[in-house]
């Protein structure tokens, strides 16, 4: 009998394993920066600038600038639209994915905060579904964009007024307009799982780095929010699971594929 | 005992252990954190009486210093942090917990980045119990309020939390009431498309202004909005205004700021320049370059229109009591001549 206690103040131990913390990585020493009294911690996008000045894109529509040898933030940047993603250009110009466009934010009078906010491509549809989050950007070896667009979810409807043009196939435009109850109770249902009704929703695009024309690059796409290029150059994205796939997976994201989500075909 | 019984009985004795473990628990985990400046965070949490939660209790502070966690009976708070000023050979022995009849629960001593964690059944009665670190030196600073089945008031001016909490909350309160004024905004908008912008300009007075489709949407005068905790919604809540509205162009959603007899053109939004933090947007309007520039007096909104590139008469919305410095009223309309295209003053009044 006293294996089978042993055994099992074994198992009771391996039975809550999450419990444990990781354990410090000897690789890597972690530092824990305050953001401040109040400050919201939802990060959407980082970058390092080349002073060591670390440049972070908040849920709550800023951009902060940390400056790790006085320890400080300062805002660079504000009233953005939910930013997913950041590159510094150089260290005074920053292009942000907001929800409704790729935005070049520039500091040009040099006062340390941004002055100028140029819309560089604001040309996918926007349903207002607020599962359309948009992710990136990611910038290639030639100076352009790519970015991923989120498909709706069924969890809410449309709103009333759109941007774009409204793709006529399924649930009609006027079928969306109803009320929460009748919308959970089943209307929902018609609108598929995830949906994609206004232009390039599920698609990852390429965008001109400097005339911000926009290419349909890539489809099939749930939520694809990672992406990153390899030492090649090739394009990856990860996307979300769910639907007709069954787990999260990483697609090589190539001109003219379908990568498997049907919301986005047209 | 055989050993295929020896297998069965140990099956079900390690099931029985884990169903008995997991059926124990009546509520989500808590978790609470031993943060910089001697604090937990939260520094209260709720419970219902009878009620069975792990705690799950992580130290969090960036400072490497060592903490405990300590759960307390009601009103022994005083008593309790007077007992963790006693450091002898035995409070050591006792890893500083003290000997004491009010400690119902305690942690390991944690090391940074250490957590611990422990089960703890709320009694039947209400009562305000506490959680305290007595670590030698940090009780009198770091302790928390563990409410059950008691409410909880005003985070700010509740008397069980440390003075530094309510401080904190203060401060987050005092924040979240100001508007800064001039500010700009970008979430989804009542009454808009779904690329709004929202504008607070001095005197109170504010206005939405559509990306999508590039003009003024509606202006009110007095508060910016209740963002109350927008900012932990998924993205979808849509913000409605406060104060009075004074202008809008419902019912005309199509409707641009320049009219023109092709219905395909549509204006292309290029961005803006923040001008002592007012936003002067940019678009292209087919061969028209264009910029809008809002501002407010004490009795008006100033929207100046800026036009590069006419070739004939524009014809700029102006619905209702929208005054113009040049051109002629027309229905909904001014129409301004070319010369005078490049610098249009329109005033909304807000009465």
């Amino acid at each position: 009998m006293k294996n089978i206690f042993t055994f099992l103040s074994v198992l009771s131990t391996l039975a809550f394993p999450l419990l444990a913390t990781a354990a410090k990585h000897p690789a890597f020493k972690v530092d824990i920066i305050p953001l401040g009294v109040g400050k919201d911690p939802q990060v959407g996008g980082l970058t390092v600038l080349s002073d060591g000045t670390i440049a972070a894109v908040f849920h709550e529509g800023e951009l902060r600038l940390y400056d790790p040898a006085k320890k400080t933030w300062s805002v660079f940047a504000s009233g953005l639209h939910e930013p997913l993603g950041i590159v510094a250009e150089d260290d005074t110009t920053f292009v942000v994915m907001q929800r409704p466009e790729l935005t070049r934010i520039s500091d040009t009078d040099g006062d340390g905060v941004a002055d100028l906010y140029e819309t560089i491509c604001d040309d996918f549809g926007m349903s207002g579904n607020y599962h359309e989050f948009a992710f990136g950007p990611v910038r290639d070896a030639k100076g352009d964009y790519f970015v991923s667009l989120n498909v709706a979810s069924n969890g809410a409807p449309i709103r009333k007024e759109i941007r774009g043009e409204w793709l006529d196939l399924g649930l009609s435009r006027e079928g969306f307009n109803v009320s929460s109850q009748e919308w959970k109770d089943g209307v929902k249902k018609k609108a598929g799982r995830m949906y994609s009704r206004v232009p390039y929703r599920g698609w990852v695009v390429k965008i001109d780095g400097k005339t911000g024309e926009m290419t349909p690059w890539a489809s099939g796409l749930r939520s694809p929010n990672g992406l990153g290029f390899d030492a090649n150059g090739k394009l990856f994205v990860s996307d979300n699971q769910g639907d007709w796939l069954g787990t999260s997976k990483l697609h090589h994201i190539q001109k003219g594929k379908f990568h498997g989500h049907p919301a986005s075909l047209p | 005992m055989t050993k295929p019984l020896f297998r069965i009985a140990l099956f079900f004795s390690i099931l029985s252990s884990l169903v008995s473990a997991q059926s124990k628990e009546s509520g989500r985990p808590i978790t609470i954190r031993a943060v910089e400046g001697l604090q937990f965070d939260p520094p209260r949490v709720k419970m219902e009486p009878g009620q069975t939660i792990r705690f799950h209790v992580l130290n969090r502070d960036p400072n490497d210093l060592v903490h405990n966690l300590v759960l307390i009976k009601p009103g022994s708070l005083a008593e309790i942090q007077k007992a963790a000023l006693q450091v002898d050979q035995a409070a050591i022995d006792r890893n500083y917990v003290p000997d004491h009849d009010a400690v119902l629960e305690h942690t390991k001593l944690l090391n940074a980045d250490g957590s611990d964690t422990f089960l703890f059944t709320a009694p039947k009665e209400p009562g305000i119990y506490h959680y305290v670190c007595t670590f030698p030196g940090h009780a009198t600073l770091m302790y928390g309020a563990l409410y059950v089945g008691e409410k909880w008031g005003s985070f700010a001016r509740d008397p069980n939390i440390p003075e530094i909490a309510r401080n904190r909350a203060k401060e987050i309160e005092a924040a979240k009431e100001k508007t800064q004024r001039p500010t700009v905004k970008r979430f989804f908008l009542e009454k808009s498309g779904p690329a709004a912008i929202a504008v607070a300009l001095e005197n109170d007075l504010n206005y939405c202004w559509d990306a999508g489709n590039c003009r003024l949407r509606y202006a009110w005068s007095g508060e910016f909005f209740d963002l109350g905790n927008n900012s932990r919604s998924n993205g979808n809540r849509q913000l409605k205004p406060k104060g009075k509205e004074f202008w809008n162009g419902q019912g005309d959603e199509l409707a641009y700021t320049i009219k023109t007899d092709d219905s395909s053109l549509k204006p292309d939004f290029k961005g803006y320049r923040l001008i002592k933090g007012q936003p002067e947007f940019k678009y292209q309007f087919g061969d028209l370059s264009v910029t809008e520039f809002i501002t407010g007096s004490s009795d008006a909104l100033l929207h100046e229109i800026k036009i590069s590139n006419a070739t004939a008469p524009v014809k700029i919305y102006a619905k209702g009591k929208v005054t113009s410095n040049v051109g002629t009223r027309d229905g909904d309309y001014f129409v301004v001549p070319v010369k005078e295209s490049s610098h249009i003053k329109l005033s909304i009044p807000t009465k």
